[in-house]
């Protein structure tokens, strides 16, 4: 795991701005012989072919980002972020926006105390300068330590981006000889609305959908119950989405007869967007595989490398085992 | 120019009553474009052929809907009852002047005095609950013969005036200065074929819109269309979105949708090279149709191109002449070059 999330970390992919990690994906599946492409919204493609059935696996390409809006005149970025659904994370995290500029995120409250307005210090002593430095629409990705593996688990930054694409990327560099037609996308715009996945979904015309993502872990102290760090969360609903739940049901039937860590997962909120799959086209079936991680969404997380391997294992005995008339 | 958005504004088209401005874009475009037509959403959708066949299938839409009001029930004593069609804030609705019904039949939106509120009411916007249109019948029954029943739309009775050096005001101009930016187009002898979407139901969830992506299916979608501008002394400049007098708005992010960051860059590119001002829309806010056309099937890329606009949603949009003449210059160069975008 620690090996594809350094891999992707090497190129940033601010949602809408995921062309680096694209061509990036797109080069090492070409290395592997493996066709594939860029769609209109940016997400990656990748076919291979292998008759009767059409099943697409799927992982977000992009990270959470930091838009410039504008600058005041005391040179301060007005920050917009997209997919930080707790700003009060982000203050005083570093950003780094193209070009190698970086800087500092704070945070206004509003008189209720809650979080209302980003802004950045990027040293700049106006707007003019702020500008020309960082024009409105450049976006920046949070700074993070890097991933390090730490006994049985990893620690460090950008695994609940990650942990999704960085499982179908190692399913891509293993699988052999599965039945069926396979599409492995990587979609844009995860964090704009699962944007990218409702329009690779609808290129793909799959009967089935495997949906990889993180999850927040459920054993930590201040957590309310959920799924432990070291198994994997299998959906069964977000908010008003529901997984399909033969596909879901045979995914815990096979973790238990493997001896693999699994656990259904319900949330009462749905990210906006997670029934983009469901919706494109004619449809598909959805299900939905998820690596639980600790301090989601902060500058330093925490995943649990046997989570990691039982949901591959999961995924492969899936190409293979999954229910008849999908 | 002015001509055009003038007539088009006038014309009554609440969200899912679009039918004059539908029969007039219409018969506009019919005489301007190859084809026009309109599809089973209440779209106007039309294409013309340019010098040259597009490398890239390009869509140039703008919305023929308007925000207003429903009939939603006709009280004992002539009151009508009504819902809003798109967002309107209610703040901006007592003693409002409205056309009802297709006679429209003008009306008074009324509220409770304020001096009769309670203390802690009077800062908060009235609620829809109590507020009615008077159309001057005192009884239901004079309201029936009147013609007027649930069901029926309202718009906002907001005359056309010019003011101050180069100002307009009217009802409606989000986004029937849009609609009258692309006839404009239609005149033109366009480089590349172009397709063309009026699309209907904007304020109401972008509905028109998706139907029209997909029986086109564009590559490149340039919504056309009124953004909110806050250039008022009250507004610290870091939140104005937008300003009136500094040209065409070009959005690389809003409330539903990140647009297409190479289009972006290359309308401003075109924008500067042809010395036309532009402005960044550096306000994170509200959404357009872009929304819907950049998932539609295959999906889109997409970009946003506006008209500063102030009192967007209200009786009394205010625009400036010099931003419709620039925004149009602009959208004639995107034309003929992004027509010719290989691949996308």
């Amino acid at each position: 795991m620690l090996e594809e999330l350094l891999f992707l970390s090497e190129a940033p992919a601010p949602s809408g701005m995921e062309g680096a990690r694209a061509r990036k994906i797109l080069e090492f599946a070409a290395s592997l012989g493996m066709e594939g492409r860029a769609d209109k919204l940016g997400s990656v493609i990748i076919r291979k072919n292998g008759g009767g059935r059409r099943m697409l696996l799927a992982a977000p390409l992009d990270e959470p980002c930091a838009v410039c809006c504008t600058a005041d005149d005391k040179g301060f970025l007005r920050l917009k972020a997209i997919g930080v659904s707790k700003p009060e994370l982000y203050n005083g995290r570093q950003v780094t926006f193209a070009g190698g500029v970086t800087g500092v995120i704070g945070l206004t409250r509003a008189k209720d105390g809650t979080p209302a307005d980003l802004w950045c210090d990027i040293g700049a002593p106006d707007k003019e300068k702020a500008l020309a430095l960082c024009p409105p629409g450049a976006a920046g990705t949070f700074v993070h330590p890097a991933p390090k593996l730490r006994g049985g688990r990893i620690e460090g930054g950008g695994l609940s981006a990650l942990a999704g694409a960085a499982l179908l990327l190692r399913l891509i560099k293993t699988i052999e000889n599965q039945p069926g037609d396979l599409f492995l996308v990587f979609h844009a715009q995860k964090h704009m609305g699962h944007r990218g996945l409702q329009t690779a979904a609808f290129c793909c015309e799959a009967d089935t959908a495997v949906l990889l993502d993180a999850v927040p872990a459920g054993d930590t102290p201040d957590a309310k119950g959920g799924v432990a760090v070291d198994s994997v969360a299998v959906k069964l609903s977000e908010g008003v989405v529901s997984y399909d739940g033969e596909l879901s049901a045979h995914f815990l039937e096979r973790a238990g007869i493997a001896g693999v860590k699994a656990s259904p997962y319900l949330s009462p909120d749905a990210p906006a967007g997670a029934d983009a799959a469901q919706l494109a086209g004619r449809g598909c079936r959805v299900c939905s595989l998820a690596l639980p991680v600790r301090f989601f969404g902060a500058a330093c997380e925490v995943a649990c490398l046997s989570a990691f391997e039982s949901a591959l294992a999961l995924l492969r005995d899936f190409l293979h085992s999954a229910p008849a008339g999908t | 120019m002015l001509t055009a958005i003038r007539t088009l504004a006038m014309l009554p088209g609440v969200s899912g009553h679009e039918d004059a401005v539908r029969a007039e874009i219409l018969a506009r475009a019919g005489a301007l474009a190859d084809r026009a037509y309109t599809d089973a959403c209440g779209n106007v959708l039309a294409f013309k052929k340019g010098r040259k066949r597009a490398e890239s299938r390009v869509l140039l839409a703008a919305h023929m809907d308007e925000v207003g009001f429903v009939v939603s029930h006709v009280e004992e004593n002539g009151f009508l009852r009504f819902l809003t069609a798109g967002g309107i804030e209610t703040y901006v609705l007592p003693g409002a002047r409205v056309l009802v019904g297709d006679a429209r039949l003008p009306g008074v939106i009324c509220a409770r005095p304020v001096h009769l509120l309670p203390k802690d009411e009077k800062r908060l916007p009235p609620k829809l609950s109590e507020l009615f249109i008077y159309i001057g019948a005192d009884s239901a029954e004079k309201v029936r013969k009147a013609g007027i029943g649930p069901g029926d739309d309202a718009v906002f009775d907001g005359g056309f005036s010019t003011f101050g050096d180069g100002f307009f005001t009217s009802k409606a101009l989000d986004d029937r200065a849009g609609c009258a930016l692309l006839l404009e187009l239609m005149k033109a002898d366009l480089e590349y074929d172009i397709y063309f979407a009026f699309h209907a139901l904007e304020e109401e969830g972008l509905r028109g819109a998706y139907g029209a992506a997909f029986a086109i299916k564009p590559d490149i979608a340039v919504v056309v269309e009124a953004t909110t501008a806050a250039d008022i002394s009250v507004v610290t400049p870091e939140k104005r979105a937008c300003a009136l007098r500094r040209g065409p708005v070009l959005s690389f992010l809003d409330g539903r949708t990140l647009y297409d960051r190479a289009l972006y860059e290359r309308a401003a590119r075109i924008a500067d090279e042809n010395g036309i001002p532009w402005q960044p829309k550096t306000l994170v806010a509200g959404g357009n149709d872009a929304g819907a056309l950049q998932t539609v099937g295959e999906g889109a890329r997409v970009l946003a191109v506006s008209l500063p606009c102030r009192y967007l949603h209200t009786a009394s949009c205010v625009m400036h002449e010099s931003d419709v003449a620039n925004t149009a210059r602009l959208l004639r160069l995107i034309c003929d070059d992004f027509g010719g975008i290989k691949n996308a």
